[in-house]
């Protein structure tokens, strides 16, 4: 039974493994990698925000005056009470002159000197009063933060897009999109932490703004930049690849599009100023920046909200095009409200609640996006702890809230005055914090985890559906048709031992058919004993160049990580499987999950190859039983020999079958002959062996019954079968006045005579001894010496001289002579008492060869002669079940 | 590491280019004075920051101080040749050699030969093409504000020292001009909102207290004017302006004994001899004279010091008045020729001599009883008259006056009243410390129009 896969049936895709040409600005990005820059540009950006963040918060000289806005004089709005302002003197409708004996002419000068003065300073400041009189007051200077909440606000949500866009970035720095939309957050952050805040006018203040200004300057080009390549730009590279003027124009944009997309806001500053410049007024300023600079930037979040609707239509999965959505959404609820605030509203206290507020929208969603939808192609693993944390604070909050809550509620009543109010209150808590937390837990555990509970449990059906099989094609078929599914594989591939190489069972055609079997590599996998990136082999001292190129050969194919198949007993093969789709790697745990799959996969192969293998042996059991059975049956039943003679025989094979035999031939003046035999070889070699010997001799015997052609005849008969084997073969007959015991000896040990004195001596060994089958011809001369009645001659194999005790001690001759001699009786009772003997040494250990025994004797003279022996019968034992 | 290490590197020569940078921008500027001698370097800048105050003699030491301690300085020599007419220095000049000089240094001093030598036109130009390499030289600017301010120009001056001041706020000088300059034109309020912020800016000097006082006294606010004479006097008890205006005030106030009292005040003090020397003292006691109608007196004082006050107009009413209608004449004649004479003075000089002649000679026709014709001459004066410091506001009243008087003896009653009401909204003290001589005026012309009624003939000839 073969286990092979048509590797046509194998789910995958493969087609998609070598990557497409890249449009242009992916080739020059793989030309130039800008992320050290872009790193350098962050650290920057970062830099300044906090100047920008420090210079907002850093406690300032302040006198308490709220100057009258749009008014070209310092008239006072208002005056702080409790300042050094109120205390001086100062009164709304008052005008600010002079301070620290400087003439002031505008708001940035009197901040400007303000700021170089320090806190607790008194200044003299010329004021006009509203009755027009110029006097002299002195102000204490106290301690002010120009930066407020709001502003707080607006540097939390810059600088936690800017955090996104450096996570991001460092998670997948090779990638386009990630690199544009660091940069887009580096600039959303300057642009609002270094331009949308009071000036300070102090010394870092004309830098900060600046930057602030210049940030401003390319946001709307960075903003098109990023919605145009993100997450991939599916839309462009189709466009690209169209035939016709549309694909050339959309060639041509990319090679020059992108300078020109970042020159575009310059030009329009520059047109805004000269425009300004020719009509001699200035324009309206929002933000330090032109209107028209902004209108720009209404027409590109625009045109890149489209683009990203473009590129979200050419997505593969439903997953991204999700993602794509909620950016869109977030981007549009986020972005709109502050561009309309910013070009409409005046007012700084409505922009706040109406423009920039709703800004924390753009990173929550973003954030929202790649945690859920994994885009960027990152994964986020969330811990659980962190999330209980977060749950149970929330959860503590909600209870402090509610706590005061009732206080405030209850503040006064007759409730609250009780004793027994904190108890009730207390024991609410105890009761249902933990019932209202779990509530709270299970659906971000849903939410969060939800995808990683639905891969468990469908690794885990996958699983008991693998071990459910027996069949392993139905495993190989099962594992690499689902398992791609589960984690959202391109494709899986299973490689199984045959022989010394590893052959493709199952996956897509363009994987190499066979693998070779590497022993370092196979070493590594087995100390490993987990699926392992192919990266991660090079990194390993394996210093094998075949692995190294094998892995190379791999990784051009699509394949990202690599597992063996082993059980404990043996090792099967190798299970490679690609990177996910989208391109995101296989994470920690998704390779968990896939191991113990793949252990799963190993049982059930296993089990299905023990079975497969039980099922053989059984039938290879089988198949000796019924050939030990025929081997037996060869061997007859009752043995005739001469009259006058008694004969008795005993075969035991070692296994089912054996090299041993013995058979009757007819002898050449009539009657029977025994031959016995002993196939060099045991078990099922010997056996077929001595089935061609035992034809052998009887088809030879009937043409030629005389012993020694018949031994030559059957010497070259099985020389020429070949194969090394050779028979020793021993030959017992009577000669023609039934007086001697006539007998051949090839290759077995000498024959044992036992006279009545019972005394055993060695018969003459003939003088061609060799073994049948050994040589191309022999010469086999049979030997006939007398035998006196009563007397026993005793043939036997090696394997009775050679069973061995426990210990290890041979039986041997000496044994067997004792034995011979000391058991009384005829040939039945000589062959059974020497297997008793041989019993009793060996004790019932195991039996390494086979034993033969054939004993043959003259009748005793007390029986009457002429009786015609029972046609020398005796019994011939067929082995023991060994099953 | 590989690709952090080039980072480094950029950042590192970036660090230490700003360091740099602000290392040498830290290092102290070289001084804008050509000097061998710091000693004489800091002198000279004593001076600078005296003149600044006003503080004459203060500053005419430090500078002399400068030569002596390098009688190569050159610009300590232009100060003295310049403010203080030291012709050694003036010649001293001719000398420089102006390569070892900076570009402000040789601007200053070719101006400054330029206009001596007569050059003024070229002397503009020079001036003009070195602000327009070096727009921000608060000196430079300084310069050529004066210059327009000289040239009767004072919209242009107006704009010149506001231009200052926007680029050197503490350039205070400006503030006083501007002030000056508002007073002049009759800005009242705005010129003591200057005053006023001059002595908000520096509290601690006393010309702006004085420059504050000033405005007081022309606008009748004597006990106001008084006590910023005093907070001049308070911070320089030796500041002859203030002492000077302190006893004019006392004058103009009525209070004659004071100001007697404090002539003395600035004749004990030695700072104000220089002072005095200039016919201060003789134009005082006259004035005192005058107000106290003591008309003869006055002219004897006239008379034992008129080398000195050929510029007053007082000495010609006196005359007048005490019947000397030759002397009168003379006077009148003297101060013509003066003027065609003194062809260098500057514009503003010319306008209130050709003012202080219109003055003299519409006097001397209301003398002889032509007040038409008088009339038209006073109102010819008060056109060239403006309100400026160092009293010259106070002849442009004094010229309405004698304008009000001719306008009521001409019978146009209205223009008379409309005239007294003008000088009431500025001054309603000042008439009453005149009233005296203005009656014997008025007297005389009407007996001079009486007797030409009755004869039916002109006013008497003028003597041959």
């Amino acid at each position: 039974m073969s286990i092979t896969t048509p590797r046509a049936e194998v789910a995958g895709d493969p087609s998609r493994v070598r990557p497409r040409a890249a449009p242009q600005f992916t080739v020059m990005a793989a030309r130039f990698n800008p992320t050290p820059l872009l790193l350098l540009f962050g650290l920057v950006a970062l830099g300044l925000a906090g100047l920008s963040i420090g210079d907002m918060f850093l406690p300032r000289p302040y006198d308490g005056v709220v100057l009258e806005t749009d008014n070209p004089r310092l008239v006072v709005r208002e005056v702080i009470p409790g300042s050094g302002a109120d205390r001086a003197g100062i009164r709304a409708g008052d005008e600010i002159i002079g301070i620290a004996r400087e003439i002031i002419h505008d708001y940035e000068q009197a901040a400007s000197l303000l700021n170089r003065r320090r806190i607790g300073e008194e200044l003299p400041y010329l004021v006009k009063t509203t009755g027009g009189e110029r006097v002299e007051r002195r102000v204490r200077l106290d301690r002010r933060r120009i930066g407020d909440g709001s502003y707080l606000y607006v540097c939390g949500v810059a600088v936690s897009f800017f955090f996104l866009g450096l996570f991001v970035l460092v998670r997948q720095p090779a990638q386009h999109a990630s690199q544009v939309f660091f940069l887009l957050s580096g600039l959303f952050m300057l642009a609002l932490v270094c331009r949308l805040r009071p000036a300070s006018y102090s010394g870092v203040d004309t830098v900060v703004l600046s930057i602030g200004s210049l940030a401003m300057l390319f946001l709307p080009s960075a903003i098109l930049h990023f919605y145009l390549v993100f997450p991939r730009p599916a839309w462009l590279q189709v466009a690209a690849e169209s035939p016709g003027r549309t694909g050339r124009l959309t060639r041509l944009a990319l090679r020059w599009g992108w300078p020109m997309l970042y020159a575009v806001p310059v030009v329009v500053l520059v047109a805004s100023v000269l425009l300004e410049l020719a009509r001699g007024a200035p324009g309206r300023r929002l933000a330090g920046s032109p209107a028209a600079s902004w209108w720009l930037l209404v027409i590109f979040v625009l045109l890149g909200l489209f683009a990203l609707r473009a590129n979200a239509r050419h997505l593969g999965t439903a997953r991204e095009r999700r993602g794509v959505l909620w950016v869109l959404v977030g981007s549009l609820l986020g972005l709109a409200p502050f561009l309309i605030a910013m070009l409409v509203v005046r007012d700084s206290r409505s922009l706040f609640w109406f423009g920039v507020l709703p800004l924390i929208l753009v990173p929550i969603t973003f954030t929202y996006a790649i945690v859920r939808f994994q885009l960027f192609d990152i994964r986020i693993i969330l811990r659980r702890s962190l999330l209980y944390t977060i749950t149970t604070v929330i959860v503590t909050g909600v209870y402090a809230f509610a706590i005061a809550g009732f206080n405030a509620a209850f503040r006064g009543s007759d409730l609250a005055s009780s004793s027994y109010f904190p108890v009730v209150l207390a024991l609410a808590i105890v009761l249902l914090f933990e019932p209202l937390r779990r509530r709270l837990q299970d659906p971000v555990d849903r939410f969060f985890f939800g995808e990683r509970a639905r891969l468990r449990q469908a690794t885990m059906q996958l699983g008991e559906a693998l071990t459910a099989k027996v069949d392993p094609e139905a495993v190989v078929r099962e594992l690499v048709e689902k398992l791609p599914r589960l984690v959202d594989l391109r494709f899986a591939a299973l490689y199984l031992l045959r022989g010394d190489a590893l052959e493709c069972v199952a996956g897509p055609d363009h994987l190499p058919a066979t693998l070779p079997l590497l022993p370092p590599l196979q070493r590594f996998l087995n100390r490993r004993r987990r699926l392992t990136r192919l990266d991660q082999l090079g990194a390993l001292p394996i210093r094998s160049p075949e692995v190294a190129a094998m892995a190379r050969q791999l990784e051009e194919a699509g394949v990202e990580a690599i597992g063996e198949l082993a059980s404990s007993r043996r090792w099967i093969g190798l299970v490679l499987l690609s990177e996910k789709r989208g391109r995101m790697p296989l994470e920690r745990e998704e390779l968990e999950l896939l191991q113990g799959l793949l252990h799963q996969a190993c049982l059930a192969l296993e089990t299905g190859m023990l079975l497969a293998e039980r099922t053989q042996q059984a039938e290879l059991e089988r198949e000796l039983e019924i050939a030990a059975r025929i081997q037996a049956d060869l061997n007859p039943g009752r043995l005739c020999f001469a009259a006058g003679w008694e004969v008795a025989a005993v075969c035991q094979p070692a296994r089912d079958v054996g090299g041993d035999f013995f058979a009757q031939l007819p002898a050449p003046a009539g009657g029977a002959a025994v031959v016995y035999g002993d196939v060099s070889g045991k078990s099922v070699s010997g056996a077929l062996m001595m089935m061609a010997a035992h034809e052998a001799l009887h088809a030879l015997a009937i043409a030629e019954p005389d012993p020694g052609r018949l031994f030559a005849l059957t010497n070259r008969r099985l020389y020429e079968l070949g194969r090394r084997r050779f028979v020793a073969l021993g030959y017992l007959g009577v000669s023609a006045d039934g007086e001697q015991l006539r007998y051949l000896l090839a290759g077995q040990p000498p024959l044992l005579l036992r006279r009545r004195d019972g005394r055993v001596s060695e018969l003459p060994l003939p003088p061609h001894r060799i073994p049948v089958g050994a040589l191309a011809n022999g010469s086999y001369q049979p030997i006939e010496v007398p035998v006196a009645p009563g007397e026993i001659v005793l043939g036997y194999s090696d394997g009775v001289t050679e069973a061995a005790a426990p210990s290890g001690e041979f039986f041997g001759e000496e044994r067997l002579i004792e034995a011979l001699a000391s058991t009384a009786g005829g040939p039945e009772e000589v062959v059974r008492g020497v297997e008793r003997a041989i019993a009793a040494f060996t004790r019932g250990g195991p039996q390494y060869d086979d034993l033969t025994l054939v004993a043959v004797g003259r009748l005793p003279r007390s029986r009457p002669p002429g009786r015609r022996a029972a046609a020398g019968a005796s019994t011939a034992r067929r082995p023991e079940s060994r099953s | 590491m590989n690709k952090v290490f080039p980072l480094l590197i950029l950042l590192l020569v970036v660090v230490s280019a700003a360091m740099g940078g602000l290392y040498l921008l830290s290092r102290p500027q070289p001084p804008p004075w050509t000097s061998d001698s710091r000693q004489a370097l800091e002198a000279f800048e004593q001076g600078l920051e005296a003149l600044k105050k006003r503080y004459l003699s203060e500053a005419h030491e430090h500078f002399e101080r400068a030569v002596e301690l390098d009688p190569d300085f050159a610009m300590a020599h232009l100060f003295l040749a310049r403010h203080w007419r030291q012709r050694a220095s003036a010649e001293r000049l001719r000398a420089v050699d102006a390569s070892r000089l900076t570009p402000r240094e040789a601007l200053f001093i070719r101006y400054y030969l330029a206009h001596a030598d007569g050059e003024h036109d070229e002397a503009e130009a020079m001036l003009a093409r070195y602000l327009e390499s070096h727009p921000d030289d608060p000196f430079a600017l300084s310069v050529a504000c004066d210059a327009s301010w000289l040239r009767l120009d004072w919209d242009e001056a107006e704009r010149c020292y506001q231009h200052l001041l926007e680029r050197h706020p503490n350039w205070v000088e400006a503030q006083n001009r501007l002030g000056y300059l508002a007073m002049a034109r009759g800005r009242f309020d705005e010129a003591e909102e200057r005053f006023q912020s001059y002595v908000y800016i520096a509290p601690d000097q006393a010309n702006p207290h004085d420059s504050l006082g000033e405005l007081y006294m022309l606008l009748g606010r004597y006990d106001e004017a008084e006590e910023a004479f005093r907070e001049a006097l308070a911070r320089r008890s030796d500041f002859c302006p203030s002492l000077q205006h302190l006893m004019e005030l006392m004058i103009f106030a009525g209070e004659i004994d004071r100001a007697r009292q404090a002539l003395a005040d600035l004749e004990a003090e030695e700072a104000c001899r220089d002072v005095l020397k200039g016919g201060l003292r003789c134009h005082a006691e006259v004035l005192l004279s005058y107000a106290a109608g003591d008309f003869e007196g006055g002219w004897q004082r006239v008379e034992s010091c008129s080398e000195r006050l050929y510029r007053s107009v007082l000495p010609h009413r006196l005359a007048l008045l005490t019947g000397r209608r030759e002397d009168a004449f003379e006077l009148e004649e003297r101060l013509r020729a003066g003027v065609a004479q003194e062809a260098d003075l500057p514009p503003r000089e010319h306008q209130w001599h050709q003012a202080a002649l219109f003055h003299v000679e519409a006097s001397r026709l209301l003398a002889d009883g032509r007040p038409a014709a008088a009339a038209e001459l006073f109102a010819r004066a008060d056109e060239l008259s403006t309100y400026w410091g160092d009293s010259q506001w106070a002849f442009k009243l004094y010229n309405r006056l004698g304008w009000l008087t001719a306008l009521e003896l001409a019978g146009r009653a209205q223009e008379a009243k409309a005239l007294r009401r003008k000088i009431a909204a500025i001054n309603p003290r000042f008439a009453s410390v005149f009233h005296a001589g203005q009656e014997t005026l008025a007297e005389l012309a009407r007996q001079a129009m009486a007797r030409s009624d009755g004869d039916s003939a002109e006013s008497a000839p003028r003597p041959q």
